[in-house]
This record gives C-alpha cells, structure tokens and sequence, in this order.
C-alpha cells in the first residue's frame, strides 16, 4: 500500500514561476561545473553507485552498482585498468598459456593476505571456483564458469555413465556407435581428478601447512592431457530428471530420448564432483585452470567480481548469507569494510595490510545508495557526492550538460540497445519485413540524443582489436519497397504490432521516437508497451515470447570481447527476446572462439557478426555511452568502456583549481 | 423517492438535529406547523425534501411527477442556490472551459498546425527532438522528444478529468453505501463489513495491480477497477464515523420507532447529514485519482505511451524540474485550475444541498 | 468497552495472517520471478536456484512452511537483499519511517486543526479563503513536486539544507532523535498534502457543529468562545479527522515512497516498493504483516476514539 502515491497532484503556479528564472539561471550559468566543487577533507570519496546492494558476496551479486563495491573489497587474479579497463595483474603477478589455449597457469603473489592475516593462496582460488559453481550455491553468474572443464556439468548436477562390468566410462562418441547396432563397450576412461595431481585443498588446516611440503610443482605441459580426454556422456544425476530427460516432459513439450535410455539401460551414475572441475592449485602460488575449449579471451573475463577468490574461513565459520556482514566479512583488497547502513551506503575503508597499499591514495571510499536518478544529481550539486556512476545523469539533460560543464564526461561504453525482433511471428518471419523495419529507423536522430552515442547497425560497440560490421541503415525508400514486396505496400494490411520495454523514462522518450518513425515512414501501426521490470523479462523469454512484435533489449558487455554479444544469440541462451536460433551461428562461434591467433579470431568473429546481422532477427539501434558527473578534484577517475573503477588509483586533488 | 402521499410523511417527526428549544430564527424549527408556515421558502422546501419530512408544495407537486418529484425539486432548489454562488458558478465555468478544451482543443490543434501539434508528433528532424521553452509557436514549449506541450496538457486532460471524476463518483457511490450501512447496522455486521476495509487497505495494492494486468486484458473498465478497488476504502470508514455518532440522535430514534424502513433511515436521514465530509473527501479524491493513474501508467496499466494524462506530464515534469521547468509549470497551472474549480463547485454544492446553511 | 477491546485484539492476528494469505497469492499469481536477469539463465542454473529457494515444491508444502515460520515469527531472508533477513530490515527501516511520519503527521494535525477550526469559525473570511486556498495548493501540489522543489530553493540555491539522506542525532537502537537538518524537507513535502486534508476536513466538520443547539446552548450560557471552540464544538467536528487519521497514520507510519525516493531515505517504503517490484516474497510479507498490524491496530484507535469524542457511540 506504500505504492500508492498518496497525495495529489497538482502545481502550485506561483511557487514555480518564482523558481522558473531561477532555476533556468542555475543551470545555465557561466558556472563551468555542475554545482559546488568542496573537495571533501582528506582523501575521501563520495561516491553514488546506484540502488541498495543485493549482497557483497561477490559470487551473489548481479547488479552493477554493488559490482564496484566488490571491485573495492576483493582482490582478483587480474584487475582493471582504470583507462582501458583491459586486466592488468593483481594478484597474479603474471601467467602462461598452453599452446593451444586450455591450460592457464597463474602465479600468485606470496605477499598477498586476507584482512584477517590469512595468506591468500591458489587453494582459496580452487575453492571460490568450486563454490561459484556448486549447485547449492544457485549463483545467478554460475554459467560464466562454463568454460572452465566440466563447470557446466557439476553445475547442473550431471552423472558420467559408467559400465559397472569394464569400469569404463561412456563418451558421445560411443552414444553415436552404438546406432542400431546394439550395444557397444564404452571407451572413456576413469574421468580427470584435479585434486589427484595438485594440492589437496580440502584438507581443513592444511593450507598453511602444506605451504612448502609437496613442493613438486607441476609444469602444465605435464599434465595437459585433460585437453584430449575424451567427450564424456552427460546424464542428470538425480533420477526424476534423468526421468524426464529420457521419457519426455509434457509440460515442457519435450520429447523422450527412447535411445539414450536404451543406452544406459544398467548403467551405473557417477556423479559430477567437485574434483573434477577444471581448476587446482599446483602450489600454494600457482593456480592453473584447465579449460572446456579454447578461449582466447578467458583473461579478459578475470577481472569481473565472479572470478574473484572468496574467504573460505569466513564462509565456513558464518554460512554463505551471514559471512558479508559488518564484523564477519574477510576480505582481500584494496579496502575493507567499515560501515554498511542499508539503503544508506557503505562505506569502506584503506585496508594497511594489502600487498600495494602503498599505491592506493583513497582512504576511506563512500557508496552511497540513491535509487533516483534526480537525487542523485541535487546531492551531487550540493556538493555531498563527488561522483556518480553512468547512466543515471537524465538523458534529456545530456546534451546541455556537455555544452556548459566541464564535470560531465561521457564517452564510449561497451552496451549496445536494440530492439528484439519475434521472429516466430508473422509477418515478422518475412526477412524483407524486417529489414524494412530496421531501415526505416533514422539512428543518427536517437544516438544524437545523448552526448557519445553512436549509431549501430551491427551487433558490437567498437572495441580494441575488432571492428565490428554493418548491417542495413536508414533508408526509407528501400524500406517502403520491401514492405510493399512482402506484401505490404504502404503499410495496408499490416497487423498491429507493439514494442515492448520495461518501464523507465529513458525507455519511453526513445521508443516514442522509434514509433514515430516507423509510422512516419512505412505507415503501420505500431503500440507502445510498457510493463514493470519483472513482467518484461518473463515476457521476452526464449520460451514464452509472450508479445506481439518487438521487444527493447539492452546489454551491456561484461568483459571487453565480442564475445559478450554474440553468445547473446546463440541457441543455449535463454534471453535474447528473438525465438531465433541457428545451429550454424552457434557452430561458427565456437569455431572462431577456439582460434588462438587473435587477428584470424577476430576475422572469424566478423563472418559471425554479419552472418547473424543479415538475417535480422535484432534491429541494433545504438551504442551507448558512458556519462558520469566528477568533480574537477577527483583525480585518476576516469570514464572507460565498462564504468568499472580501479579505485586504488583515484585520489582527491586538494590543489585542483592549479592543474 | 418518496411514493408516499404528503399526509404520511407530515407524521413524521423531523430529522433534524437541531431540534431543540432554541428558536433560531432562521432555522425551521422541527415542528410540522413550522414546515408548514414556511412552506414558500425555497430553503425550507429544499430542507424537508431533502430529509423527506415535510410535504411538497402544491405547485412544486404539480408540475411533476409523482416519483421524480422529491428530486425535481432539490436538485432545481439546490441549482437556484448554486447560482447564488459566485465562487461556485465560476468554478463550474472554469471547468467546463477545461472540459470543453481538452475534448476539442487537440483536434482543433491538429487541423490549425495541419498535424505538428498533436500529442505524439515527433518531427523527423534531429535538432527539433528536444525541449524546447515556450515560444510564440509552442506557447507551453516542447517536451524533450519535441512535442508541443501545449497539445499534450489538452489531450491529457481528456483522459484525467474522465477518471478524475468517474473514479470519485464510483468511490462516492461506494464508499457512502458501505459506511453508512456498516455504521447504521453496527455490531457484528459493522465488525464484519469494517475489517474486510481494513484488509483491503492492508493489501500490498501493487501486487494486486500487477496481478490483475497479468489475468486480465489492459482496458479502461481495468483501469477504473484498479483506481475504484482503494479509493472509497477512506470514504467508507469516514461516513461511517460520522452515522456511528448521528444514528443515536433523537430524529433517527423517532423516525425508528414510527417504523421507517432501515434502508429509508440511512438513505434520507442519515447520508444527508454526512454530506459536508463527504464532498469535502470527493473534491479532495479527485486530484489523488489522477496522481494515482499516473502510477498504475509506470506499471503498464494507466494511460500507454506516447499518451499523455496530467499525472503523467507531471511526474514526467517533476523529474526535470531543475532544468526544463516549463514541463511541470504547464500542466501543474491548468492542473491546479481545474482543482481549486472543482473544489469551488463542491463547496457550492455541499452548501446548496444543506438545508441548515445559513448563509448561502 | 473493554471486552469490544478485547475482542477486536483479539481479531487482530487472524486478521493479518488473512492479508498475509492474500499477499501471499498475489505474489505467486504475479509473473516473473526474483532471479531473473537481463542475462538469461541456463536451464540449469534456474533449477539450482529454485531448488535452494524451495521452488520446486508443490505450492501448498511452500505455503504451509512459509505460514509456519511466520509465526513463529521468523519471515526468512529477504531474496532481493540477499544478506539480510527481513526482521533486520524491519528493525532498521521501521523506525527511520515511523519518526518521519510521525513527525509529520504531528505536523499536519498541528497545522491542520489550527486552520481548519479558525477558517469554519471566520466563515467567507479573508483567513477562511487564504487557509483554504493554501490547503487546495497543498492538495494539487503532489509530494514529487513539493519535494523537489524545496530542494531546489533550500538544498540547490540557498544551500540551507542537505538536498536528500537521512541521519540519526542521538543513536537509540536502531532508532533515535534525527537530525532535523535531514529531517526538514522531508517532513514538510510529506506533511502538506496531509495538512490539507485535515484542514479542510476540519473546516467542514466544524461548520456543521458550529451550527448546532448544543453550541448555541453553551454560547448561551455565557461559556467563553475558546471554551466553546475547545471543549465543544472541535470534540464534534474533528470527527471525519479522527476517521480519516486510522488509514492515514498507518501508512504515513509504513513508510512513503515517493518521499523516500526523493529524499534518499532509509526507510520501509523504498523497501516495500522494491519488494513488490522484486518479487521478493520475504520481505513483501514482512512488511505487509507490518502495515496490516497498523491499520488495525490505528483503527482500533480510532474506533475508541470514537467513544470519547461522543458519548452516544455504543459498540
């Protein structure tokens, strides 16, 4: 009942004719910043990160906001570069490769430790890991750690087949043998234990000790054998859903799988185990991981919070909700926890026993929680807030901002907005259809909207070392002729269709403008729909695409590889809002990604892009851009393609006004 | 409403509560000699038939029909004060010049600018998609997708003021009903009828909102039942109070004890003496209404984009405040216009309708 | 009297299981879920998740396991706010709401009784006119409007005032004295629309007592004017107000959103909004169980009230 706005409306006329000059000489001054610049006393930062964090469990958390929070709070292998965002080493001092990309090999820094005085060592990155994916855990970002060897399976709980008569194990290559031709012997051997060769992590206690003992450090090359090991057959491990895989599920419109069942017909289930994912530590300082594919851009992930270790000590003592609370939590980097007032902010602050303390300048960080954006903004004018994170400087202030103050800075950011195309439907599973509606879109007009937008007619923002390809642009004329061959022309007997989006302002001034333009200029009817956050995203589901039309879509990248798109498409994904998918898409993507050479990678990755962009199913609209306020004191904060800080870096300038 | 002829209802002791020794003279004193003698007053008139005490003149019985007459005669009475009054009457021009804009005022706009101003034209050029202030072609100025303001503080009144009113008149219906007979009947009943208020005050009303769009097809009839589920909660629990102290004054005993049906105690004697709250609540439900569609628009049920309704343009305006004022500035005046109009009108009304007002 | 006390006390906790009930369907009956993302999930990563949450039981085994730990008072931990339980949300956010409507409600009522009695007593008065014309400015300016513009002149341009945020004076538990610095702005933004209504309320009220014998009586009997207004005549008129005050107060008490959006506020309408918007079952729970604890138990209040203010009312 709090949800209804209990007051009424109305204004008072003379109230705001008095504030009317008022308030148009304030934000037009001369004034060459946005507010008042009081740089706060000493090295504190103010900082407004967006809404209440969910949790600070960095293997917990989803949204953006308390992302920064954890970047503050826990060290990883590798961290951002504050201007390029690309991984620079952190707790990893360097690391190797395999020559055909499976194997990592990390070195770690002996100097690090946990604020409790614990070292940090390859055994809490082989847990953390571990824990990322455990079932039991559900964490919403388990699938990032797919591609480490069998992440998917033990994340899914899935069983190895095996015939209890050989002790052998069943691979996919025997499942296609066996064919009509009856039962085959299975070839798999016994599956990889990565605790066999490396050190026992699980031992309680036994990190310190076995710091130097078992000191044989294994080089990857001598242990690389898990990249040839054979394909295992997956199986649930647990019977109802084995069950249902192999008998159908007709609630979900599944077929039964008669032959599989055949095939494991007295089979014993070896469950999935957590030995058998793909990471140990070779040493107390060496963490290698061993992945499912080739994957060139595996580092370029690490520096996203999910990667980052975890304190097993807190965990175990407090249980995996209560371990984040002030008094409890264990932390590794820069910062520690000093203060966390939900719905207030948390505060952090210098953690003296980091390794690089001596570089970090910033004594105590502020997170503020502000949910409204115009909040956010009046606490910054009045100078209580030093910076804001992107995005929540109001889209139609943007452009007056650029042109009078110098605090607002916008540039590229890897997220790119477009609209889903329901391509299941008729007549949108006409391509000519599409492609009309995508060419009857002035993109210039919406990018212009914002300071550093750009126009986009393929899938990727640009990014270092790809240049992303392009699809069909505006043209108007085309369009209407391609309507008209679809059997349309000017737009008579088109049906209703509507564009869907989740209910923001910034959403409906834009789409506003997309329906405009697409009666304007191919004459169908087009509706607006919005719908709260929650509804939205089950609507635009693969498997319920409950809407008549288009669905707004926006993805911001998580790590800088096209990559972070294009899986975006592929069948396995459940969100892209489009019903479409193309085994040859998914098929060539995985190709490209296993390429080691990063300029034929890249060669590959633009067939992908322009493969899946002439079929249309998305109309790519913009890239966005990034647009923070920062007073002209705070220093080494900058505005990169992710808006994610290394705040070990950034600093108050007292003396700014003489740089 | 009466089918009973004048000398039935002459037996009727008076409802009136302030029956007393005091001989007020401008007062009618209870008495039926009284109604009587002061027959030829339009108040007096109005009075008795309002509380259905006193028998109709012969003239006023005359020229209509037997059941209409009761409200022939009030409402034409209550108009005659009404006209009397001259912050009422100008009210009830301000808003009828708000109506009559908002219901013709967008179509004119749109032949007169040949289609430019109209709530959802957005030109094609890039520099015109922005807010622009007032100026001689846009007089309210242009939201930040280019539109003319003034086009859309028009077509949103359409919507606004429909649901502005229809939504406090249901509410009205509905919430006098329900409190007045919870009050009158009292005991279990009233137990019963006022926890079952208090559970639907208790209810997490978004989730309903978003639970009934998700069974239900977006429509108006789903707007109005959404906006009509909550706002006669308040209204019933204030009429009640009001019958909860009225129905133990002697004018409702007597009338009890003479045999007057219950439905007949709480129609005309209770509900007019409630009256004063309860057009004061109505004139205040209505701007809350309008507030409150402009919520149920955020989750997907009020008026679609691009549409516009006044608690839209304003909850768009207020974000914006600091920098493109005009966008709350517009609507909130002819926002608050068509308030302090309505609430004249009501103020006028509720006086017209009293009998015991003694300036008119 | 007492034993109508007892009894509706009594009601009381069936009562809010009942709403709980209900908000409980409500939110099964709602689509979405609380875990889902803009990234979607792996199939099996849905089912992890609902299988920790409990999802995958039939509705009535979740029912009956939720409505058990409810009352033995335990509403589990919220899903949005991963790290906390809602009891501790509750304990934190309650007092921050109470205190800010509180505050204002005391406020409105201050205001409100003030202007409405003296505008019915100066009837078509110059008072009478202005108080009313400022009471219908408070009306038809909405809190999200109000508030902003306070900021604007107190926090932006004057820079009087901190433009949002909350912050406690003296620390008391998880509550405390405010600072009426943080306290200010947001107490008036919530106060006006209320000061209205009670204004005019009362205004209306008034007129009608002011006309009656009893007045006339005790005028008559040579009680001096403030007697009258004071003793008499406001017991009668500030009826509908006493009506109007149970809902009211409940949810001025839980918590309002905008007025905790706008001015960054720590308080239980944020949360109950995002509980809603979240689907976060817990917590919607709790804090329903909340709010129907005050409706009842304010209109218990109010129904005594009742009693005091007219003798004549019987239960």
């Amino acid at each position: 009942m709090l949800s209804k706005f209990r007051s009424n409306y109305t204004l008072g006329a003379l109230l705001s004719f008095a504030l009317l000059t008022q308030s148009c000489s304030s934000t037009a001054s001369n004034d060459p910043y946005f507010g008042r610049v009081l740089p706060p006393e000493g090295q504190v930062l103010h900082y407004i990160t967006g809404s209440e964090p969910q949790s600070l469990d960095p293997q917990a958390m989803v949204g953006q906001p308390e992302t920064r929070i954890a970047v503050a709070l826990f060290d990883g292998l590798v961290e951002y570069d504050e201007k390029t965002i690309a991984p620079v080493p952190s707790l990893a001092t360097h690391w190797d490769v395999n020559a055909n990309g499976t194997v990592w090999t990390f070195h770690l820094r002996p100097s690090a430790k946990w604020t409790d005085g614990k070292l940090l060592t390859a055994c809490d990155f082989v847990y953390s890991w571990r824990r990322g994916l455990s079932p039991e855990l559900a964490a919403n970002n388990a699938s990032m750690l797919y591609y480490v060897k069998n992440g998917e399976p033990f994340n899914s709980m899935s069983a190895y087949v095996r015939d209890p008569s050989t002790g052998r194990f069943a691979t996919t290559d025997d499942l296609e043998r066996a064919g009509e031709s009856g039962p085959v012997n299975f070839s798999g051997t016994e599956p990889m234990n990565f605790n066999r060769n490396g050190l026992n992590c699980d031992t309680q206690g036994s990190q310190a000790a076995s710091l130097q003992s078992e000191a044989t450090p294994q080089h990857p090359q001598e242990n690389s054998s898990s990249t040839t090991e054979a394909k295992y057959l997956f199986v649930p491990s647990d019977e109802a859903a084995r069950a249902k895989l192999l008998n159908g599920d007709p609630a979900k419109n599944k077929p039964g799988q008669p032959k599989l069942a055949r095939f494991i017909e007295g089979k014993q289930f070896v469950s999935v185990t957590k030995e058998n994912v793909g990471v140990r530590a070779l040493d107390a300082y060496t963490f290698e991981v061993t992945l499912e594919a080739p994957t060139a851009f595996f580092v370029k992930m690490l520096t996203h919070q999910f990667f980052r270790s975890v304190p097993r000590q807190a965990i175990e003592k407090y249980g995996d909700t209560l371990w984040t609370k002030p008094g409890h939590i264990v932390t590794s980097g820069a910062f520690k926890l000093a203060e966390w007032i939900p719905y207030d902010g948390v505060a952090v602050e210098r953690n003296t026993s980091f390794w690089d303390n001596v570089n970090t300048k910033l004594d105590r960080i502020i997170f503020l929680t502000v949910e409204e954006a115009t909040t956010m903004m009046n606490l910054y004018k009045a100078g209580e807030a030093d910076a804001i994170g992107t995005n929540y400087v109001p889209a139609p202030w943007r452009n007056q901002l650029k042109e009078t103050k110098r605090d607002y800075i916008y540039g590229p950011y890897v997220t790119i907005e477009f609209l889903a195309i329901k391509t299941t439907m008729p007549p949108l599973n006409d391509l000519r259809v599409r492609r009309a509606l995508s060419m009857a879109i002035n993109r210039q007009i919406l990018a212009d909207r914002s300071p550093g937008q750009l126009p986009l007619t393929g899938f990727t923002p640009p990014m270092e070392g790809y240049e992303g390809v392009k699809g069909t642009d505006f043209n108007p004329q085309e369009a209407r002729r391609l309507l008209a061959e679809a059997g349309f022309p000017n737009g008579r007997g088109f049906p209703k269709i509507e564009i869907l989006y989740n209910t923001l302002e910034s959403n409906k001034q834009l789409y506003e403008i997309v329906q405009q333009m697409l009666k304007t200029n191919l004459n169908i009817p087009v509706e607006l729909t919005n719908q709260e956050f929650r509804v939205y995203l089950d609507n635009t589901r693969n498997d319920r695409l409950n809407f008549k039309g288009l669905a707004r879509r926006g993805w911001v990248g998580d790590y800088l590889d096209p990559n972070t798109f294009f899986e975006l498409m592929t069948s396995g994904s459940t969100n892209n809002g489009t019903g479409w998918s193309d085994p040859k898409y998914d098929r060539m993507l995985m190709e490209a990604n296993a390429a080691v050479d990063p300029s034929v990678r890249a060669a590959k990755l633009r067939e992908v892009e322009s493969y899946m962009i002439a079929q249309q199913p998305v109309i790519p609209l913009f890239v966005k851009a990034i647009a923070v306020m920062r007073k002209p004191y705070v220093k080494n904060f900058e505005s990169n393609l992710l808006d994610q800080h290394n705040w070990r870096g950034v600093y108050i300038n007292h003396n700014w006004r003489a740089d | 409403m009466s089918q009973q002829p004048p000398s039935e209802i002459e037996k009727i002791p008076t409802r009136n509560p302030n029956e007393s020794l005091d001989k007020a003279p401008t007062l009618a004193p209870p008495s039926t000699v009284a109604a009587q003698q002061k027959i030829n007053t339009p108040e007096a008139i109005a009075a008795d038939q309002l509380y259905g005490t006193a028998p109709p003149s012969n003239e006023l019985w005359q020229e209509t029909a037997g059941g209409q007459l009761e409200g022939t005669s009030l409402w034409r009475d209550a108009w005659r004060r009404l006209k009397k009054n001259k912050f009422a009457m100008l009210g009830l021009i301000v808003t009828g010049i708000i109506i009559v804009a908002s219901l013709l005022g967008p179509t004119l706009l749109r032949i007169a600018t040949k289609g430019t101003h109209t709530y959802d034209f957005i030109p094609q050029q890039g520099e015109l998609v922005r807010a622009m202030p007032p100026s001689l072609n846009h007089p309210m100025g242009t939201d930040p997708q280019g539109r003319d303001m003034l086009a859309r503080v028009l077509y949103g009144g359409q919507i606004s003021l429909m649901v502005g009113l229809v939504s406090t008149f249901v509410s009205l219906l509905i919430g006098v009903a329900y409190g007045a007979t919870a009050g009158y009947l009292g005991g279990r009943v009233d137990n019963l009828m006022m926890r079952i208020v208090d559970v639907l005050f208790a209810i997490p009303y978004m989730m309903l909102v978003i639970v009934l769009l998700a069974l239900f097809e977006k429509s108006l009839v789903l707007l109005f039942a959404a906006l009509g589920a909550i706002s006669w909660l308040t209204m019933a629990r204030i009429v009640r109070g009001q019958v909860l102290s009225l129905k133990n004054q002697e004018f409702v005993e007597a009338a009890r004890s003479i045999g007057v049906p219950t439905w007949k105690i709480i129609l005309r004697h209770l509900v007019p003496n409630t009256l004063g709250p309860v057009i004061v609540y109505a004139t205040l439900t209505v701007p809350s209404v309008m507030l409150q569609e402009a919520f149920l628009s955020y989750l997907g049920l009020g008026v679609q984009a691009p549409r516009s309704s006044w608690g839209t343009l304003a909850a768009e305006g207020a974000q914006n405040i600091a920098i493109f004022p005009w966008l709350i500035i517009f609507p909130g005046i002819v926002m608050a216009l068509t308030l302090f109009s309505l609430n004249f009108v009501g103020d006028g009304l509720r006086d017209a309708l009293d009998p015991q007002m003694r300036k008119v | 009297m007492l034993r109508f006390i007892i009894r509706r006390l009594l009601v009381i906790l069936p009562m809010v299981l009942l709403v709980i009930t209900i908000a409980y369907a409500l939110i099964k009956l709602a689509p979405g879920n609380f875990y889902a993302t803009e990234r979607g999930l792996p199939e099996a990563v849905e089912r992890n998740i609902r299988q920790k949450y409990g999802l995958d039981k039939s509705w009535y085994v979740q029912y009956g396991k939720t409505m058990w730990n409810i009352m033995r008072g335990d509403f589990g931990f919220s899903r949005k706010y991963q790290d906390q339980t809602v009891n501790e949300i509750l304990w934190q956010a309650a007092p921050v709401s109470a205190t800010l409507g509180l505050t204002a409600y005391l406020l409105a009522l201050t205001l409100g009784l003030t202007f409405g009695t003296l505008a019915a007593l100066r009837q078509n008065s110059a008072l009478d006119y202005g108080s009313m014309a400022a009471a219908m400015l408070g009306i038809s300016l909405p809190n999200f409007v109000l508030g902003p513009l306070l900021v604007l002149v107190f926090a932006l341009t004057l820079f009087w005032l901190p433009p949002a945020r909350w912050e406690w004076w003296v620390k008391i538990g998880s509550g405390g004295i405010p600072n009426p610095r943080f306290l200010l702005m947001p107490a008036v933004t919530l106060a006006a629309l209320y000061t209205a209504y009670i204004a005019r309320l009362t205004r209306s009220g008034m007129l009608e007592v002011l006309r009656k014998d009893y007045i006339r009586t005790a005028r008559a009997k040579g009680l001096s004017e403030r007697q009258v207004v004071i003793r008499h005549a406001l017991r009668g008129g500030i009826l509908p107000v006493v009506s109007f005050t149970g809902p009211a107060l409940a949810f001025i008490v839980a918590g309002t959103v905008v007025v905790e959006r706008v001015f960054a506020i720590p308080g239980l309408g944020n949360y109950f909004i995002n509980a809603a918007l979240n689907r976060d079952a817990p917590l919607l729970l709790g804090i329903t169980a909340f709010v129907a604890i005050l409706v009842l138990v304010f209109n218990l209040l109010v129904d005594i009230a009742y009693a005091f203010i007219d003798p004549r009312i019987r239960y």
